[in-house]
């Protein structure tokens, strides 16, 4: 698969504060690529970067292997922070705008505006619509030109539970089609839910990056971490005296109806039949329990704000 | 081309701007009734010299030689309107920040601020044609015979204009606040300028004129006086020196906006 976005030792620094230092990493064409970080992780700084609104004290980007160009940047749609409209301009006109500098027709408009459901405010002035519809502009204002690439900061903020779930059917929706979404955001649910791949972003430093999958089952290095499972037997009495024998064997926890194991890589659900079995018990229930993004989000970032 | 598609794009943006749209019309009449309220002082106070209720036009301010000459020189006191609408056209970009977001879309950083200057260049050719404007209205005023002779006039009080316009452009880049860049905009031209004036006439007499506004200021000058701060080196050295301190903001503006974090 090949790489849309490819960040090159980014750095960026505000006098003595460092808000990136040498963050790398591939954006896959087609995947939903998730930049995940504590407010203040320098999220909305490398967008910065990667869109040429803000300088990066070193390193460099390339989307679609060719330096970053104006010419490049109309290909793409993008969100970036808020909704930057001209307040006293209805949202027709601001998309107008913004179609006529990505030398694209009005023709997309009534079409966008349908697809975040503004058609029928479309006439009234940016400064009277709710933070919900103004979200919903800039959504729309990305979607002018059918771009492949979309970028998105934060698109559900000031959205409501259902525009939210709207706006992620979308996203969805936009990556079945094949476009390649990159979405910054603090709320691992919302990563949780879209993304395919993730990086997670703290005071600037990469923790960690790759698909959702590896990254629930791997630590910041890389490197798998434990394992947690769920085991029943007729005996739970015995089967916990048999499993703290077993290599690897970390922790567990009765449950009372089940035992609860946390292992090592290699004790994986295989495994853990198999040293049962050759141990003369037969197990009634075993479910690897897949660990919540949030869960490894805290264990990476050690669950505190970079503010 | 690319120019006229971008100042397209710019128009978009501000006709329907109410505050554009106010000091526009506010400005362009004001040129109108700055220079009539002028005349009419001037009429006033030559007849109480000579004890009658309207005096005669004694220094020749309105004959045909001179008219595009007072015309230009009274108008070029409201050019501080436009550049506050320069400042506040420029700095609602900044705060709506839709600096931003049109270089999200594909601008170059330079496109941007070059179309500003476009947008500048087209307002100044407005201020000329207005002054044309009022010259006529004056003449038909005065009785005196309307012709182009005062062209070369004209020309000078749109380099003018652009100089004026040019700085106000550059104060929005670098303070990025309506208020204080306005602020420094008048206090500027309209104090500190003079007292740097007085203070280069006493210390060094002759770079009184080198000054940023005033480089502009002194390629009009009333007809048949000097200027306050003694006569100007000449147009031949005038000239140039605006257009260079035009090139210079010019520079330092599309600089700030080229390098710096939006």
């Amino acid at each position: 698969m090949s790489s849309v976005l490819s960040i090159r030792n980014i750095s960026k620094s505000y006098g003595p504060v460092r808000a990136l230092q040498n963050v790398s990493f591939e954006v896959p064409r087609g995947s939903v690529f998730g930049i995940l970080g504590p407010n203040g992780s320098g999220k909305t700084t490398l967008l910065g970067i990667v869109m040429d609104i803000l300088k990066p004290s070193s390193g460099s980007y390339l989307w679609n292997g060719q330096p970053g160009s104006n010419e490049m940047r109309k290909q793409i749609g993008t969100l970036l922070e808020t909704p930057n409209f001209y307040h006293y301009l209805s949202g027709q006109k601001n998309l107008e705008i913004a179609a006529a500098i990505k030398e694209k027709g009005k023709e997309d408009i009534p079409h966008v505006l349908e697809k975040v459901n503004l058609t029928q405010r479309r006439k009234s002035r940016f400064s009277t619509y709710s933070l919900g519809m103004k979200q919903r502009l800039a959504i729309a204002s990305t979607l002018l030109g059918n771009p492949d690439i979309l970028v998105f900061d934060e698109p559900t903020n000031g959205l409501d539970p259902a525009g939210i779930a709207e706006i992620r059917d979308m996203m969805k929706d936009l990556n079945r089609q094949g476009k390649t979404i990159i979405m910054a955001s603090h709320i691992l649910d919302e990563v949780e839910k879209v993304c395919t791949h993730v990086a997670i972003i703290q005071k600037g430093d990469l923790k960690t990056v790759g698909t959702v999958s590896d990254v629930l089952s791997t630590g910041g290095d890389g490197n798998l971490t434990t394992v947690e499972i769920e085991v029943g037997a007729e005996d739970l009495v015995q089967l916990e005296s048999v499993l703290r024998e077993m290599p690897g064997m970390l922790h567990i926890h009765n449950g009372g109806a089940s035992l609860l194991i946390e292992g090592e890589k290699a004790v994986n659900p295989e495994a853990v039949n198999k040293y049962c079995f050759e141990k003369g018990i037969v197990l009634n229930q075993i479910n690897l329990r897949k660990k919540s993004l949030e869960r490894r989000f805290l264990e990476i970032t050690g669950g505190k704000s970079d503010r | 081309m690319s120019m006229i598609k971008n100042l397209r794009i710019e128009w978009m943006k501000i006709k329907n701007y109410r505050v554009f749209q106010v000091f526009s019309v506010l400005y362009l009449l004001g040129i109108l009734i700055i220079i009539y309220i002028f005349y009419k002082i001037y009429l006033s106070i030559m007849g109480s010299v000579t004890g009658q209720e309207e005096g005669m036009d004694f220094f020749s301010l309105f004959s045909s030689d001179n008219i595009w000459g007072t015309v230009c020189f009274a108008t070029a006191f409201l050019l501080y309107l436009p550049g506050m609408i320069i400042i506040n056209l420029f700095i609602n970009e900044v705060n709506f920040k839709t600096h931003r977001q049109n270089i999200i879309d594909g601008w170059k950083r330079e496109t941007f601020i070059y179309t500003k200057i476009g947008l500048i260049f087209c307002m100044c050719i407005v201020i000329a044609i207005m002054n044309v404007i009022a010259t006529f209205v004056m003449c038909r005023v005065t009785g005196v015979s309307f012709s182009l002779s005062g062209l070369d006039i004209l020309g000078l009080s749109f380099i003018q204009s652009f100089v004026y316009l040019m700085l106000a452009l550059l104060l929005a880049t670098l303070f990025r606040r309506s208020g204080v860049a306005i602020i420094v905009y008048f206090i500027y031209g309209l104090l500190l300028e003079n007292f740097f004036m007085w203070m280069f006439w006493k210390l060094a007499p002759g770079l009184q004129h080198f000054l940023p506004l005033q480089v502009a200021d002194s390629l009009i000058t009333f007809p048949g006086m000097n200027g306050i701060f003694g006569n100007n080196p000449g147009l031949s050295i005038m000239i140039p020196s605006a257009l260079a301190f035009a090139a210079l903001y010019i520079y330092l503006a599309v600089r700030k906006y080229k390098y710096d974090d939006l």
